[in-house]
This record gives C-alpha cells, sequence and structure tokens, in this order.
C-alpha cells in the first residue's frame, strides 16, 4: 500500500480506487476490533462494514492530525457499543449465543499438550469476556487486548481516564474471579 | 471501626493490583501497594491469584482474529458505497444531485420548478411596472400640486410684492365701507369729521395711483379682467370681483 497520507487524501477527493486501498488495508484491524468485542463473526462483518461506509461518508471531516486507525477505532468501538448495547436492551446478550470459535489461538506451538490446555482456557476466557458489561467490554479489549494506552482508550471511548480505570478494574476483577473458579473446578477434577 | 478501616483500605489496594499494567498507576502507588503487600496476607494471597491468572490474559491478547475473505468485505463496502450513491455524489455532486432529485424522486418537480421560477419573474416584472407607473403619477400630480399651491412662488419677490399690494387694497376698501356704511338712507350724506376726511383723501389718491398700476399689471395677465371698464378706476363691484378672483390672478401670473 502507498503513504496512508497520501491514500486518505486521494480518498476525501473522491478516488474510489485510494479508498478500496484504505479498505483493504484496514479492514483486518477494524474486524480484529469488532471481533474481540462482539464475539460474532457475523455482526462484526457488519460493523467492519458500516464502519468503513461512514469513513467514506465522514473522510472530509476527518482532522489529518490525529492517527487513521485512532479515527477507524473510534467509529468501530462506536457501532460495536450500539450493537452490544441493543443486544443487552433485547436480552440477547448471554455467554451462549457468543461465538468463541472466533478466538483462534496462536499461543502454545511449542508444546500440543499445552496449546490444548489453553485453546479451552482462552475459549472459557472469551465467553467470560462475553459476560461483561457494554462499557467494561470495550474498555477490557481496547486496553487488555487492542494493547493500546489509558490514554487512547479514554479518546476512543470519549470517557476521563479515571473512568476508564475504574471500568478496567471491574472488568479485570470480574474476568480473574471466574477464571479463578474455573481453575479451582479443573484442579477438582484433575484430583489436585 | 479498625477493622472496617483496615477492609477499606484493603479494597483500595485490591483496586491497584488489578491495575497492574504499565502506566496504570504511579510509582508512589506502586511503593505504598508493595508496603501494604508485605503486612496484609490477604491482599498478598489476592496478589498471587492475580498472578496466576495473568498468563491467561497475556494468551487471550496474542490471539489475532483473522479475517480470510478480506476481498469479498472491500467489495461489499465498495458496492453499498456505489449503491447508496455516496461515490458518485462525492465526484459529481450537482449532475447527481440534479438527476436524483429531479427524475428518480420527484418526476414533476423539473418543470414544477421552471413554472415557479416563471410566475415569479411574471409577478415580479408586474409589480415594477405597475409601482412605476403609480410613481410617475404620483410625481406629477405633486408637481401640479406644488404649482397651483404657489409653493414656487414663495421666494418670487414679484409676486410677494403683489401680495402685499392686494393687502393693501383690501384694507382701503374696508375703510370706504365702513365710511359709507354710515350715510343717511334718505338723503345719501355722509357726516366725516376733518380726520376721517384726510385720511380719506389720502387714501383716494394712494388708492387710485396703486389701481392703476394693478390694472395695467391685471390686464397684461388675464383676458378676462380686461374686459373691466378701468378708465374711471375700480368700482367696488369690480374691485371685490379682483379680491374674490385673487388667488386666481396670482396663478395666472405664477404659469406665466
Amino acid at each position: 500500500m502507498q503513504d496512508t497520507h497520501e491514500i486518505l487524501v486521494r480518498s476525501r477527493g473522491g478516488d474510489i480506487e485510494a479508498f478500496r486501498q484504505l479498505v483493504e488495508h484496514y479492514q483486518g484491524y477494524a474486524f480484529a476490533l469488532a471481533l474481540r468485542m462482539l464475539c460474532n463473526e457475523e455482526n462484526a462483518r457488519d460493523v467492519v462494514q458500516e464502519t468503513f461506509i461512514r469513513v467514506w461518508k465522514h473522510l472530509p471531516k476527518y482532522d489529518q492530525r490525529k492517527r487513521f486507525t485512532t479515527w477507524l477505532y473510534t467509529i468501530v468501538t462506536n457501532l460495536c457499543y450500539d450493537s452490544l448495547a441493543a443486544q443487552s436492551r433485547e436480552g440477547k446478550m448471554t455467554a451462549q449465543n457468543a461465538d468463541t470459535n472466533c478466538l483462534t489461538i496462536t499461543t502454545g506451538k511449542d508444546n500440543p499438550e499445552r496449546e490444548i490446555d489453553d485453546k479451552e482456557l482462552v475459549k472459557n476466557i472469551g465467553t467470560l469476556v462475553s459476560e461483561l458489561s457494554p462499557k467494561q467490554r470495550m474498555v477490557f479489549v481496547l486496553r487488555d487486548l487492542q494493547n493500546l494506552s489509558i490514554k487512547e482508550v479514554s479518546h476512543i471511548i470519549g470517557m476521563s481516564t479515571h473512568s476508564v480505570k475504574t471500568n478496567l478494574y471491574y472488568a479485570r476483577q470480574n474476568i480473574r474471579r471466574k477464571l479463578e473458579t474455573l481453575d479451582g473446578m479443573e484442579e477438582k477434577e484433575n484430583g489436585v | 471501626m479498625a477493622w472496617k478501616r483496615r477492609k477499606m483500605e484493603c479494597k483500595s489496594y485490591q483496586r491497584l493490583l488489578h491495575l497492574n499494567r504499565r502506566g496504570e498507576i504511579s510509582g508512589r502507588q506502586w511503593r505504598k501497594l508493595e508496603r501494604h503487600l508485605a503486612v496484609c496476607g490477604r491482599c498478598a494471597e489476592k496478589a498471587k491469584m492475580i498472578e496466576r491468572t495473568d498468563p491467561y490474559l497475556q494468551a487471550l491478547r496474542d490471539i489475532e482474529p483473522e479475517l480470510d475473505d478480506g476481498e469479498a468485505l472491500t467489495k461489499k463496502v465498495l458496492d453499498k458505497i456505489d449503491k447508496t450513491s455516496l461515490g458518485s455524489r462525492r465526484k459529481l455532486w450537482g449532475e447527481s444531485l440534479y438527476r436524483g432529485v429531479s427524475t428518480r424522486s420527484f418526476p414533476l418537480l423539473q418543470p414544477a420548478l421552471i413554472g415557479i421560477v416563471l410566475v415569479t419573474v411574471c409577478a415580479f416584472l408586474f409589480q415594477e411596472f405597475v409601482i412605476l407607473d403609480q410613481v410617475s403619477r404620483l410625481e406629477k400630480k405633486v408637481a401640479s400640486y406644488s404649482a397651483i399651491s404657489g409653493a414656487p412662488g414663495i421666494g418670487n419677490p414679484q409676486i410677494s410684492a403683489l401680495n402685499r399690494r392686494m393687502d393693501r387694497l383690501e384694507e382701503q376698501y374696508n375703510l370706504f365701507d365702513r365710511a359709507l356704511s354710515g350715510a343717511d338712507r334718505e338723503t345719501g350724506r355722509v357726516l366725516l369729521d376733518t380726520g376721517t376726511l384726510n385720511t380719506l383723501m389720502s387714501e383716494i389718491v394712494d388708492l387710485q395711483l396703486t389701481n392703476a398700476i394693478l390694472v395695467e399689471m391685471l390686464t397684461d395677465i388675464s383676458p378676462e379682467l380686461g374686459a373691466l371698464s378701468l378708465e374711471d378706476g375700480l368700482s367696488s363691484t369690480e374691485f371685490s370681483l379682483i379680491l374674490k378672483n385673487r388667488r386666481e390672478i396670482i396663478n395666472a401670473l405664477l404659469q406665466l
């Protein structure tokens, strides 16, 4: 891909070919974030599609001093939040309908046994993530899975850093507590 | 009470324990936390639990979801942009808007717009002509009114002099009238004292002189007044006639 700045300038001018390049390059990032947030592949694809339509629509308003990925993540996060909030309102958000297969493990390659264990645990964590409240989930995904700084998370979600930390604390506490229970159960099953 | 306070303290330290990644708590908070863990067994146990679960979170972080059919998704996005005419709008905004609005959505919009424009232009022109006509009529009226009322003659010294002369004649006429009203009906004689007689005589001389000038002016001005017999001076009837027609005489002078 050419220089992002140049592609953005051309896309702003209505160059659809430049925009195609932009979509091809960034859709993976958008999809990863959407999938981590929604844990549902179909919904994640819809969000990515809508995200790039919004990007095209609002490109003239995009402030080029800011990082494009930050802007892109803001749009993805907003759409995911809307989707999660809607699901939450309709009572659909349960661990059962979360598609945890979306989490394809890449760790433990040197140890097949360890890989199996990790697969199970990560799958369980995926289920736990889907049980978090929309806000906690957004903060947890952006900070712990996307590895963004607290400041970036605060900027993307539009929350103060203090609120981000509070939500992060509750999210981690929830996950760790449940993880501990799972771990304990596993130990019991293994007769430890 | 001390137990309760300690529990509160532990809760705030446990919050710090969960925020254990770089940049989440300050160095000072770290030091405080370490000091607390050294003396609090419950929090130290909690810290161990967090340490145990951290690798799983790290494992989750390492998972990078992949999009296997990126090409299809790109196509979908571009198709949708094209379908919603967002693409063409960006390129040919005006043309697209015209086509989209006039023919697709509202087929009768174009003739309706032309009709509205034509009606507006006609109404504007009609109004302009009517107003201009009314204004010119008004101007003419104002001009004629000014001529009749004598407004432009205010500064004319000739007319002002004539007006003064007319006033003077009116006064003289009134003086004679008062003197004659006291006459004996049967004999027709009038009794006058010397003072009144002197005044009357001087006025008569003055009147005759004034009349002579006025008669000349009036003869020049109005052909109607020229028909009056002026050789013997003005009779009271003739003089009344002149006074009655005073305004017409001035107007005639102004028109000249």
